[in-house]
Parts: C-alpha cells; sequence; structure tokens
C-alpha cells in the first residue's frame, strides 16, 4: 500500500509540475488566469 | 522441455519492448546536445523501429496462449498473487507495435518537420511510446493506472510543445486539466477495487469478484474506472478536451494521439471488463452491450456530423477519428470475440489511414501555411502527391477493398448479425460516410477549386461563419508555431516555404498505405482469422486468469478458440458494401461542394448549430460535461449489473 501511495505521488507531481507550467505560461502571454476569458479554441 | 525453453527465450522481450524506448528516450534527454542532429533522428528513428521490431515478436510468440513476465521473478505462490506481471496477448502485442509503426513514421516526418530542440521532442515521442506498450502489456491495475498518465502527461507535454502561441497552450490545458481528472477518477476506481478484494492483478481481481453480486463500491467502482478510460477514448459525452488538442498539436503528436492515444482507452475498458467485471453474478452481459452500444451510436454519429461542419483541418480529422472510435466501441461493445476482432482489425486499418490523412495535413501547413480548407480553396496545385495521399486516405476510411479495414469491416458487420443487431452496420455506414465525405470535401476545395468560394464574405451565414474567425486565429497560430521553429534554419524561407516538399514528408503516408494494403491483400495470410482467435483468447476470463495465477500446470487449453467461427471477408456482399460507401462518401462531398445545394446547406447547419454550441472549447465546461457523463454512467453501471 506504501508503494502505491509514494508511486501516485510522484505521478500526481509530474502531472501538477506540468499543468503548472502551464498556467505559467498562459499568464505570461494571455495575462489572464481565467479559464473562461481563453478563447483561443473556441469553436 | 522445448516448449519450455522457448519460453524463457522469448520472455525476455516482454520488459525488453518497454525499456527499449524508455533507455532510448533518456539518451535523447540526457545526451542529444552532444549528438549531431542527423544522429539524433537516426537514434529515435532505430529505437522506434527496434520497439516495433520486438512487439511483432512478442505478437508472433503470444499468439497460442499470453505470455505471462513477473517482474523479478515474483509469482504467484498458490494462487496468490504477490508480484507485478506483464501479460501481452497478441491484440494488446499487437495494439503496442502499431503504436510502434506509427512512432516510427511520425519521427521519420519529423526530420524535416522540426528544426530546434528536437532531442526533447523525441525523448517525449519515445516516453509516449514506452508507457503505450507499457499499458498495452501490464496485467496489473495499478500499473495500467501509471501507464494511463504517464501517455497522459507525454501527451499533454507534446500538445503544449508550441506552447509560445495561445491554440496550442489552450489545447493543452484543455487536455491536461480534463485528462488528470479521469486519472483521479480511474486511480479512486483502483481503490476501490483494491478496498473490496484486496489485489491489484486483473486476473486475481477477476477470481475474486468471480460469481459475486455487484454492491454499491463495485458499480461506482466500475464507473470510475470506465469513465475514466472513456475519457481518454473521447467517448461522447467525455471528448470535449479531444478537439482542442489534436487541433492544436503538432502534426507528428497528432499521428500518434489520434492512432493509438484513443484507442488505447478503448483496450483498457474492454480489458478491464473482461478481465475484472465480466464475471460479476447476475449476467450483466447484454445489459452492458447496450450501455456500450449506445455510447458507441452516440460517439460516432455526433463524430461524423462534427466532422462536416468543421473548416479547420486538423479538428476535422479530429471529429473524424472520434466518430470512427464510435465506431470501434460499437464492435467492441458487442462483446463478442468476433465483434472485438473487427474492430482490432479495423483500428490497425484506420489508424494507418488517420496517420497518412495527418501526415498530408501536415505537408499542406507546412507548404501553404494554412490549415483553412476556406483559405486553402483552389491552392493545391504542385501538392499532387499530398492530394492523391488525402482522398486515398479518405476512401481507406470508408474501407475501401482491399485495404485492411476493409477486412475489419467486413468482420464487424458479421459480428453484427450474429448478434441480432444488423441495424447497428446503418450507424456504421452512415458515419464512415459523413466523415469520409468531410475529408473529401476538403480535398474537392483544395485541389479542385471546386465549390464557392466563401473568402471574402463574413456575413452570408453559411455553415462555417460562426467559428471562422477563431479558426483563423488558431490555424494562423499554428502555422507559426511550426515555423517558428524553423526560424534559425531558413531564415530566408520564412513564409515558410520550402522549395520542394522533402522525401521524408511525403514517404511516410506512402509506407503507410503500403502496410495497410499489404496486410489487406493477405501479408500475414488468414489475417482475420488470426485476428478471430487473439479476440478470443482476450475475452476468455477463465483463460487469462488460470495463465495468470498459473493454476493450471502446462498451457491453458484454449476454450474460446474454437467457438469462433472464421468470418467470410472476402465475401461479394461485403465487397459491394464497402464500394458503396465509398461511392456515397463521394456524393457527400459532391453535394457539400455543389453550388445548387447552399439551401439545404444552411438548413443542416442551422440544425446543427446547438451541436457546435456545445463545444465550447471552455474547460470549465468540459469538466462540467466530465462529471455529469461519469454521474450517468454510474446509473447506467448500476442498471446493468444490480
Amino acid at each position: 500500500m506504501q508503494a502505491l501511495a509514494l508511486t501516485d505521488v510522484v505521478v500526481g507531481a509530474a502531472v501538477t509540475a506540468l499543468l503548472l507550467a502551464l498556467a505559467v505560461q498562459v499568464h505570461k502571454r494571455a495575462g489572464t488566469l481565467d479559464p473562461d476569458a481563453l478563447r483561443a479554441t473556441r469553436e | 522441455m522445448t516448449h519450455v525453453d522457448l519460453s524463457v527465450s522469448t520472455s525476455a522481450i516482454v520488459p525488453a519492448s518497454i525499456a527499449v524506448p524508455l533507455a532510448g528516450a533518456a539518451l535523447m534527454a540526457g545526451f542529444s546536445w552532444l549528438l549531431p542532429r542527423w544522429a539524433r533522428d537516426l537514434i529515435a528513428i532505430a529505437v522506434a523501429l527496434a520497439t516495433t521490431t520486438l512487439t511483432l515478436i512478442l505478437m508472433a510468440s503470444s499468439a497460442g496462449h499470453p505470455m505471462i513476465y513477473w517482474f523479478s521473478g515474483w509469482r504467484p505462490s498458490g494462487g496468490m498473487v504477490i508480484g507485478i506481471d506483464y501479460a501481452a496477448g497478441p491484440l494488446g502485442a499487437g495494439m503496442a507495435s502499431l503504436a510502434g509503426v506509427l512512432a516510427s513514421a511520425a519521427l521519420v516526418y519529423c526530420w524535416r518537420y522540426f528544426d530546434s530542440a528536437r532531442g526533447r521532442h523525441h525523448a517525449l515521442l519515445l516516453i509516449f511510446l514506452a508507457a503505450s506498450v507499457d499499458f498495452c502489456l501490464t496485467g496489473d491495475l495499478f500499473n495500467l493506472f501509471v501507464a494511463f498518465e504517464l501517455v497522459a502527461v507525454t501527451a499533454f507535454a507534446l500538445t503544449g510543445y508550441n506552447a509560445g502561441h495561445p491554440a496550442p497552450l489552450q489545447g493543452a490545458i484543455n487536455f491536461a486539466v480534463t485528462n488528470s481528472l479521469a486519472g483521479m477518477s480511474v486511480l479512486m476506481g483502483v481503490g476501490f477495487l483494491y478496498a473490496r478484494t484486496g489485489s491489484l492483478n486483473l486476473a486475481q481481481i477477476g477470481q475474486a469478484l468471480t460469481g459475486r453480486h455487484a454492491d454499491g463500491l463495485i458499480v461506482v467502482a466500475f464507473a470510475l474506472l470506465t469513465g475514466g478510460f472513456l475519457v481518454k477514448a473521447a467517448v461522447v459525452p467525455f471528448h470535449f478536451w479531444l478537439p482542442d488538442a489534436y487541433g492544436s498539436a503538432p502534426i507528428p503528436v497528432c499521428v500518434l494521439f489520434a492512432g493509438v492515444m484513443s484507442e488505447l482507452g478503448l483496450f483498457a475498458v474492454i480489458r478491464v471488463w473482461d478481465t475484472v467485471f465480466s464475471g460479476l453474478a447476475g449476467g450483466s452481459g447484454p445489459r452492458m452491450q447496450a450501455v456500450l452500444l449506445g455510447f458507441g451510436i452516440l460517439t460516432a454519429v455526433v463524430g461524423a456530423v462534427m466532422a462536416l461542419a468543421q473548416i479547420h483541418l486538423k479538428r476535422m480529422l479530429a471529429f473524424v477519428t472520434m466518430s470512427h472510435l464510435g465506431i470501434y466501441l460499437i464492435g467492441v461493445g458487442l462483446l463478442t470475440p468476433l465483434g472485438l476482432a473487427g474492430a482490432s482489425l479495423l483500428v490497425i486499418g484506420d489508424a494507418l489511414a488517420k496517420s497518412a490523412l495527418f501526415l498530408g495535413v501536415g505537408v499542406v501547413q507546412h507548404q501553404r501555411a494554412s490549415v483553412s480548407e476556406i483559405k486553402l480553396r483552389g491552392r493545391g496545385c504542385g501538392l499532387a502527391v499530398t492530394g492523391v495521399t488525402i482522398v486515398l486516405g479518405a476512401l481507406v476510411l470508408a474501407d475501401l477493398p482491399p485495404f485492411v479495414s476493409s477486412v475489419g469491416h467486413a468482420l464487424l458487420v458479421d459480428a453484427a448479425d450474429r448478434a441480432d443487431l444488423p441495424w447497428t452496420e446503418i450507424v456504421i455506414a452512415l458515419s464512415v460516410i459523413l466523415s469520409s465525405g468531410a475529408v473529401l470535401r476538403a480535398a474537392g476545395r483544395i485541389w479542385l477549386g471546386w465549390g464557392a468560394d466563401e473568402r471574402p464574405r463574413p456575413d452570408t451565414g453559411t455553415e462555417d461563419d460562426p467559428g471562422e474567425e477563431a479558426e483563423d486565429r488558431s490555424d494562423t497560430a499554428d502555422a507559426e508555431g511550426t515555423f517558428g521553429a524553423n526560424k534559425g534554419q531558413d531564415g530566408p524561407e520564412r513564409s515558410g516555404r520550402l522549395r520542394r516538399v522533402p522525401l521524408t514528408m511525403l514517404l511516410p503516408p506512402l509506407a503507410l498505405f503500403a502496410i495497410a494494403l499489404g496486410l489487406g491483400l493477405g501479408l500475414i495470410s488468414g489475417i482475420e482469422d488470426h485476428a478471430a482467435a487473439a479476440a478470443a483468447a482476450f475475452s476468455d476470463r477463465a483463460a487469462y486468469a488460470a495463465t495468470v495465477l498459473g493454476t493450471h500446470g502446462g498451457p491453458v487449453p484454449r476454450g474460446g478458440r474454437v467457438a469462433v467461427p472464421a468470418a467470410q471477408a472476402a465475401s461479394a456482399g461485403g465487397v459491394l458494401t464497402d464500394l458503396g460507401q465509398v461511392l456515397a462518401a463521394l456524393c457527400v462531398a459532391g453535394i457539400a461542394l455543389d453550388r445548387r445545394a447552399g439551401r439545404l446547406r444552411r438548413a443542416l447547419a442551422a440544425g446543427t448549430r446547438w451541436l457546435r454550441r456545445l463545444h465550447s472549447g471552455l474547460v470549465g465546461d468540459q469538466v462540467t460535461w466530465l462529471a455529469a457523463g461519469l454521474a450517468l454512467l454510474a446509473a447506467l453501471g448500476q442498471a446493468a449489473l444490480h
């Protein structure tokens, strides 16, 4: 069970780091972190 | 004795087929700065080809019975699993080798497509490949989750590879948010099953649940696991991230996404169903069949209708991918080995064609700096090979004989007939016709200049107007993203036009068609029988559990294999149906381009506007749909499993 928790911590850290990097990038480019203000992929 | 020797020598291939691409990725990430450009490309291609070869060997040698590999030799003792295993069957290994083929094609294509930072790109692509292979081969539920997340993380990074531009960045965010929620959902499902059965091994969980009645915990675990995998497979209503991600990812990455990633989600759904949940008491098979068929039909139809409404070529192909995924789900959802076999062959044939289509669109984008069908009208001259690629791709997607997808289609039709559900064929044919018709319409407009010129009039209310502005923005961003990487290399060629299309961009799609044609013409003789046998072995829960847990002494008797009568793949009726689909797709394209049919087009556009509105591209909406879909799945699961 500990092995599972540890593995998931590692996986979770990777995902979170990537999401954070994307969020920083969005803030840099669009100047906002409001998801509803991002319209680049609107249908 | 000889049999034992053989299995010892080949069992090393199982971990090797994951270790090789991982080691290659580590090499790329760590030492690519030491290597010249051509060496980086060559090594990456060689690693991908080696992985393909290993998984092909695996597919051939596991055809008789699945090959089990226990990490560090921790075998189960007395039917109790204490280690982690890989359980490689021909179906999983075939899926893995498909990933290898597509990764190789994508890497060859990259040779001239990107010009900077290729070490990182290649490393990510190879990790993606390793994770896909891991996903296909693993026999452990938690390992399945880890592979799921690894595929997802590399896919987010690859989607946002051109993160300097708004569309790829937002595509990556939508993709990352929805798919990490899916990961959470899968993890919770794994946790619930572990709580109930005390095991993470698929075979052992299946054994523990056999003959039991489904209680609330099991139903919720089913909904969380299946829902999580359906997000990856992009099944309605979990699909909203897909056009955003596929529409903004770099072309070589789209190849892997469309050919492998969505199918992996479906593979996991059926793997978990077959090994874990199918043994529950109460005969839930027929009701689960209805649930899966419902999702499949919805996805096939929504994907086809949305594909027809797109002018952004990559988004169009994204919806085509989705529509075809719905068709596979119909095949898989029949819950018969024959349906699974047909879907598998369709996956192979369609993946090759879809990849060729994406690669062709990549050439157009590279040469003309746009992926908008309207802007490209009549600008196809000089790209004849690509035009042929795209038309051929669309026809193969419409199951043009003798390509391998027509063999798969014949099996699928046969399976539907035997399951007394012949009307599903109509749904399949309709969505195939509409989605191929959309691609053919684009080809007719770009290469033949057919259809009305819709560029200068933004307010005529044609079907593509509402989204046109946004589409334009995203596709120019796309084009710049690709060429931004070119800056240092091709300064004077800033407009993005190489004088000639490089051969490394023209040949991979043709090679993929050659594979599809070869498989269809009998490169592997009796491919439909092999597929049927593989699918039967895959669906045989008892045999799988016996092999993994080692409760039988020697090789397991292959009970399911006998039960599968060979299908009449090459019957005249099947060929006629396929040709009919091809002709109908051409007709759809013709009607869509005919100037006289404007009224009809406007009526259809107005009728589907609500559907287009739902695809808002806002991540909040997508998460809401995901939650609603999970709730729906839980309700359906409750009805089906109880």
